[in-house]
């Protein structure tokens, strides 16, 4: 069964086909979320609120559109109003260790992976010098991959504003990396993944 | 999406989004979601919708033929009741209906005429109804032996 047929399904009131559309769509919405958020708690949460909204809203997708678009503008909405909630927390330098830190340190796991974490946390404290908007604008183009245009319809603004919003978000980061973490910023890409 | 792959010994310094694209594959292990899609499930139920939200066209379709029914249904009602509470008027006004039940009762309830005080304990009175039922005649005699003639 295709992602058509899935929502066409789930549009009708299959809860199993729903199912079956959560799974698929799990980890993207909730690592989006957790990039947004920085916390991965709180993403679960919110990856939760997204699929309740989304099953409430299906009913009014039609099928020319992009699900996809769909999905993630629900997810960017909430993880902003989430991260615009609790804004002024310190988030990185209190956040407790979490399942993921957990299964990397148990593991046994990879040194690429435990760069992957380093990361994390690099991006954790960087991002928090971005405002919500700017910060879901370089994870949905620069992490997630999407294109300008469906980045512009997930967060409701124009294509120019989208490129403005990530060409400051990367100049902050840049910055941040330079001064903070020059390690990084000497390192090549190729070293991490 | 964007499929675009960059040279792999790209300098962070000048491109940071090198560095950060690596968070992509960061995907939790599958034992964090245990619990997940119950939890998904329990807060669609507790959202109070069964089925998800309807298309414009649908709640248009849905809501137009509910307020056709209740206007048909008003309709049948506006007509069941108006007859009841406006009888059909005609020309002649017709006199009041008064049950014939009450009027017997009436009648046997009414107390005998007083012909005149006889002042005698002895005397008797006999009524006598004379003539066409229509055109009757009450011819009343008074007997006591005490009266003196």
């Amino acid at each position: 069964m295709d992602e058509r047929d899935l929502i066409r399904r789930s549009q009708a009131g299959d809860l199993q086909a729903f199912e079956i559309l959560v799974r698929e769509k799990r980890n993207q919405v909730f690592r989006i979320a957790r990039q947004i958020l920085g916390d991965e708690e709180e993403a679960k949460d919110i990856a939760q609120l997204v699929f309740i909204r989304l099953w409430q809203t299906l009913g009014r997708f039609s099928e020319g559109g992009s699900f996809n678009a769909w999905l993630h503008r629900i997810t960017v909405n909430l993880s902003i109003d989430c991260a615009r909630r609790r804004r002024g927390r310190a988030q990185v330098e209190a956040r407790e260790p979490t399942i993921l830190d957990g299964a990397r340190a148990e593991g046994g796991t990879s040194r690429s992976e435990m760069a992957k974490g380093e990361v994390q946390r690099v991006f954790q404290e960087l991002a928090a010098r971005l405002s919500p908007r700017q910060r879901a604008a370089f994870v949905l183009r620069e992490i997630e991959g999407f294109s300008t245009e469906e980045v512009s319809e997930m967060l409701g603004m124009r294509m120019s504003t989208v490129r403005n919003h990530v060409h400051a978000a990367r100049q902050t980061l840049q910055e941040g990396l330079r001064k903070l973490f020059p390690e990084y910023a000497r390192r090549r890409s190729g070293d991490v993944s | 999406m964007r499929n675009e792959e960059g040279p792999l010994e790209t300098d962070v310094e000048s491109d940071p989004t090198r560095l950060f694209r690596a968070l992509k594959e960061a995907d939790p292990p599958e034992e964090f979601w245990s619990g997940f899609w119950h939890s998904v499930r329990a807060g669609i139920r507790d959202s109070g919708r069964a089925r998800p939200a309807l298309t414009p066209g649908r709640a248009l379709l849905l809501g137009s033929s509910a307020g056709l029914m209740t206007a048909v249904a008003i309709l049948a009602l506006v007509l069941l009741v108006r007859p009841l509470a406006h009888p059909p008027a005609s020309g002649i006004p017709l006199p009041r209906a008064v049950p014939p039940r009450v009027l017997a009762v009436e009648e046997e309830k009414a107390p005998p005429p007083i012909l005149e005080d006889l002042q005698s304990a002895s005397a008797r009175v006999y009524t006598f109804h004379v003539g066409e039922p229509s055109d009757a005649t009450d011819v009343i005699l008074i007997v006591d032996e005490k009266i003196d003639i």
